[in-house]
């Protein structure tokens, strides 16, 4: 019934100074198929070893000691950047325009739904999901292009950058074969199968030349 | 002037006009001269309602005042005894003065009582009795004095008093709206989040039924929680005040202290609490006292409002005070104007511009309910300073 494995490979976060909320929500994740982890407080979250796996944080807006919303932007400082869905006990719009302006995911009233809860932690691990892979993506592309030699580097700039082998040539002053090699080596340790791929690369490094 | 010595002007002219009536009244009945039916006439003429009563409290006479006062006829009043025509409750000290005027043991007094007039409503009277000298058999002459719609008067302040102290109660929890729907929203919130997690549990392809026992449980607990909540909030609202029972003012400080918290987080007030332990009990009625530290609570509060540069700190002590138990409450506010300082706990002073000036004055009146004191003074550098003491309750001294 349930994607099994794509939630148990993930973790649901739960920040609640109430312990009977806690307990209710522990158990409701739970019973959703979730893997939970509830604290206190914010800062026994902060002190907390975070699993290296999509993740998602459903946190009081009113915490003791600092509020949510102070807590979202210290969790920000920190570069945790774990999706947050907000509960509060009565609709606060100003402090709701905050909340999703800083990003959070989604704004509970408590009591909460459950289909709201479930659909709001599946968009927030979806969403952290993303952010992981795209992360991923990024340094297996950069652990690539460390793999380039000077020169193959120099060629990948000119070449995203729409040059002819020719002007790469002159560019480098090299001769044009030369050029057509270490061009033929970028997309090999690329792993790039078009020029239109490499670009994107490039795009995803911020290594491109604008057009001369 | 006339309000303050309204009563001491009254019987003095009543007594002067009584012993006057009845030296003269009497001096006719043991001469029988030709002037009695003069007395008589004098006696009857009276605006007061007079009466003379007998050994066995007999009515022997009573003028046209007393009667119409009444309802009775002359003849109907003559079979009949002031105990007769007295409610219930009121009978036994009227027996008592009676009794002592027969024995000589005093030679007047005077009683406040309700008369049942013989068409039905209750008439309020202040009767004064006199002993007339040198009579045999005994007589009593009774003046009376209808006080009916005084005392109406009086019963309708009562109430307007106790609604008005009601209301003040309301607008404080009007402002706390806020702390307790949360304080509902949290069992609640529990209760739909356990329910929900309960079905799911069940709904699994092997119903986990411990989980959903868990879940059950846990439901029933919130119940109770929320209830607790509501009973609160109902003592609060109750119109007559609870009963009295030992309690702890560290435990009721902290009580405020859970109401205010959005309030104080909003403000950015900073609490310091030095809280004695092992202080008496006070015998307090929960509801009230919560009700006066909540409102010294909410002023030190809204007296640091508008205060910009300085910090906002909310200090709130309870200590030993010989056997008494003080509680103090200190802001760092703007606090009490000298001239001020002795009008704050009059009705209907205030200086907010949205007060109805009668949170102080029904702080005070609570508080001296139960025996204690409640204090202002100036703080240091600055704000104010309130302090309730209240009597320690030692366990087994009533």
């Amino acid at each position: 019934m349930m994607k099994d494995d794509a939630q148990t490979q993930s973790i649901v976060y739960v920040v609640d100074d109430d312990a009977s909320i806690r307990e209710a929500l522990k158990s409701l994740l739970a019973s959703m198929g979730m893997r939970v982890e509830v604290f206190g407080s914010a800062a026994e979250f902060l002190k907390s070893t975070l699993a290296d796996i999509p993740s998602c944080l459903v946190l009081d807006v009113r915490l003791p000691g600092v509020s949510g919303l102070d807590f979202q932007a210290e969790l920000a400082k920190a570069n945790i950047q774990v999706p947050i869905i907000f509960i509060t006990g009565h609709g606060d719009i100003p402090m709701t325009v905050r909340a999703m302006k800083a990003g959070a995911v989604e704004f509970l009233t408590k009591p909460i739904r459950d289909q709201d809860l479930l659909d709001a932690v599946q968009l927030a691990l979806d969403k952290d999901r993303a952010r992981r892979e795209a992360e991923k993506a990024v340094s297996e592309v950069r652990a690539r292009y460390e793999s380039l030699t000077p020169r193959e580097q120099e060629v990948i700039a000119l070449v995203t950058a729409g040059l002819m082998n020719k002007q790469i040539a002159a560019e480098m002053d090299v001769s044009e074969i030369t050029a057509k090699v270490h061009r033929g080596n970028v997309m090999r340790k690329m792993g790039a199968r078009s020029l239109a791929e490499l670009v994107r690369m490039a795009d995803l490094l911020g290594i491109r030349r604008a057009a001369p | 002037m006339w309000e303050q010595h309204r009563d001491l002007i009254l019987v003095t002219i009543i007594l002067v006009q009584a012993v006057l009536i009845a030296a003269l009244l009497l001096q006719a009945l043991r001469k029988r001269r030709a002037g009695e039916t003069c007395w008589r006439s004098a006696f009857d003429a009276s605006t007061l309602g007079m009466a003379l009563v007998d050994r066995e409290l007999k009515f022997v006479a009573a003028n046209a005042a007393f009667r119409s006062m009444l309802g009775y006829g002359d003849s109907e009043l003559r079979g009949l005894t002031p105990l007769d025509i007295l409610v219930e409750e009121d009978r036994e000290a009227s027996r008592r003065l009676h009794g002592e005027l027969a024995q000589g043991a005093r030679q007047c007094g005077d009683l406040v009582g309700r008369y049942r007039r013989k068409d039905g409503p209750e008439v309020w009277a202040h009767v004064y009795l006199s002993a007339i000298p040198g009579q045999d058999p005994r007589l009593v002459l009774a003046t009376a004095i209808d006080i009916t719609s005084r005392k109406l008067a009086e019963d309708a302040a009562r109430v307007a008093q106790s609604d008005l102290a009601r209301i003040a109660r309301l607008i404080t929890v009007g402002e706390m709206t806020a702390s307790i729907a949360h304080e509902i929203n949290q069992p609640l919130g529990a209760v739909v989040a356990n329910g929900n997690a309960g079905l799911r549990w069940l709904a699994r392809a092997t119903p986990d039924i411990e989980e959903a026992r868990a879940a059950l449980k846990r439901i029933v607990n919130e119940g109770h929680r929320a209830g607790q909540v509501i009973g609160g909030i109902r003592s609060m609202f109750k119109k007559d005040g609870g009963t009295k029972a030992p309690h702890d003012v560290n435990e009721l400080v902290r009580e405020v202290l859970a109401l205010v918290h959005g309030e104080v987080e909003k403000e950015r007030v900073t609490v310091r609490t030095e809280l004695v332990d092992e202080l008496p009990p006070v015998l307090v009625d929960r509801a009230q006292l919560r009700h006066v530290i909540l409102n010294l609570v909410s002023n030190a509060i809204d007296a640091m409002n508008s205060q910009n540069g300085r910090a906002r700190v909310l200090r709130l002590r309870s200590e030993h005070a010989g056997d008494n138990v003080m509680v103090t409450v200190e802001d760092s506010g703007s606090g009490i104007d000298r001239e001020n300082m002795n009008r704050i706990f009059e009705a209907f002073f205030t200086t907010k511009p949205q007060g109805m000036g009668m949170g102080l004055s029904i702080c005070r009146s609570i508080v001296e309910s139960h025996g204690g004191r409640l204090s202002a003074a100036c703080g240091h550098p600055h704000g104010a300073v309130f302090q309730v003491v209240l009597p320690g309750h030692q366990p087994g001294a009533e």
